[in-house]
């Protein structure tokens, strides 16, 4: 129960820190109040529950969030308060009736940030899916099902998504093998003389080809993460990525981006890029694609494939001596 | 009174220098907000409010001096990691050149002035 109120004592104090960051530009707060928060969660983490004096001294380390809006630029302003009173009227009217959102005008803009939509991310990557929440200004709790790898996904969230709740509550996952509901279907590798053999090894490892796909892959270090060398100490090629197009609509590819499933760095910001984009793929097209600097990779990578409209995530491992992936859309 | 306040004077300094201990935190490795502040909280008096480093990692990212990212995290759900950018290392070999020197010429002229 006072795990409750410990909440509500968080949460109190992240909306004084969003009032005060109130002249703020709306991304720049959210951003700060994201990472605040995060960081009160991790302190959290480390606490015994419901010490409510523990909870405040860690509060009082964060500091005053008038200090923080200070240091970020913003002086809080004289005028929040009345602000804040409008806000709370607007949430109360908010919840007597539906169409007084027509009413919320800039004018009454601090209304629009009290209550959030609940995204829905049932079935996207656990990181994606994280991100995603975040950045609606919402928290995010985590809880992993049994057996599951280092490569997730969304299996429920609650509550669903469309939902309307207060801004910085917390929307509830459960997670769980990506390979469950992930579509794709692997294909025999390809032979030397088809394009697909851009895929290779690095210099003296050519007896990897014989290596079989590795159904899990072992835990990276930090230390992995940051030299982006894989455990094994094999660097391998970018991955070909293969996709067809199987709707009866074109699809355009505007871009790739390569995560390793242990999370980040994406690769897209490690900027191997892929040349050839954006595509158009007509109906029943395939396409491969490959990074275009030869930048080696981690041997477990998802490449995420953003089209005009949406993301898929492509889930399997993607050692040299895979065989090719095949990815099909189903829009 | 022709000398300013040394505090007002060291706390402009910390100000200034805390940038910089964060840029030298990621040289080593990368590392999540939480991690990061309660690394620089450690050095005594350099942090006064951990909360106050955000806005300051903020600025770093915008400045393109470090970069940030998602990672998984053993407990609980993905961290915000941060990096250092190329033009991160660089700003930072700058500054610990030009602070060594004038650390080193502070500290000759000082410690004269005492014998």
């Amino acid at each position: 129960m006072s795990t409750v109120s410990q909440d509500a004592i968080v949460s109190r104090y992240l909306d004084q820190l969003r009032a005060a960051l109130g002249d703020a530009p709306a991304a720049r707060r959210n951003q700060l109040v994201e990472e605040i928060s995060e960081h009160i969660a991790e302190a959290r983490a480390d606490l015994p529950v419901d010490d409510d004096v523990a909870l405040n001294e860690l509060l009082d380390r964060v500091g005053r969030p008038e200090d923080i809006a200070v240091e970020a630029g913003f002086a809080p302003s004289a005028r929040r308060r009345p602000w804040v009173v409008a806000a709370l009227v607007a949430v109360l009217l908010l919840l007597a009736g539906t169409t007084v959102g027509m009413l919320a005008t800039h004018h009454h803009r601090e209304s629009a940030s009290a209550m959030v939509r609940v995204p829905s991310i049932v079935g996207r990557p656990t990181m994606v899916a994280v991100s995603t929440i975040r950045a609606a200004g919402l928290a995010v709790s985590v809880t992993t099902s049994k057996g599951a790898g280092s490569s997730t996904i969304v299996l429920a969230q609650q509550p669903a998504g469309g939902t309307q709740i207060r801004r910085g509550q917390a929307v509830r996952l459960l997670v769980g093998p990506a390979s469950s509901t992930v579509t794709t279907t692997t294909v025999p590798p390809p032979s030397p003389a088809t394009t697909t053999t851009q895929v290779s090894a690095a210099p003296g490892s050519t007896t990897t080809t014989t290596i079989a796909c590795p159904t899990s892959m072992p835990s990276l270090t930090e230390q992995d993460l940051t030299s982006w060398k894989n455990p094994s100490g094999q660097t391998i090629a970018v991955p070909v990525v293969a996709i067809k197009n199987t709707s009866t609509a074109a699809i355009t590819i505007t871009a790739i981006t390569v995560v390793s499933d242990i999370g980040g760095p994406t690769l897209g910001d490690a900027e191997p890029g892929f040349s050839t984009l954006p595509i158009t793929m007509a109906p029943g097209q395939s396409a491969s694609f490959m990074a275009s600097n030869g930048a080696p990779f981690p041997t477990n990578v998802v490449p995420q494939l953003w089209s005009s409209s949406e993301a898929w995530t492509w889930a399997s491992p993607a050692l040299a001596s895979c065989p090719t992936h095949e990815m099909q859309f189903h829009p | 009174m022709v000398l300013g306040d040394a505090d007002k004077l060291l706390v402009q300094m910390r100000r200034g220098a805390i940038e910089y201990c964060v840029l030298a935190l990621l040289r080593e490795k990368d590392r999540y907000g939480f991690d990061l502040v309660r690394s620089l909280a450690e050095a005594d008096g350099l942090v006064t409010s951990e909360g106050t480093v955000y806005p300051l990692l903020n600025r770093l990212r915008t400045s393109g001096l470090v970069e940030t990212y998602w990672a998984e995290s053993d407990q609980g759900p993905p961290r915000r990691y941060y990096r250092l950018s190329a033009d991160g290392k660089e700003a930072l070999g700058r500054f610990q050149e030009q602070w060594t020197r004038f650390k080193r010429n502070v500290d000759s002229i000082l410690e004269g002035g005492r014998s």
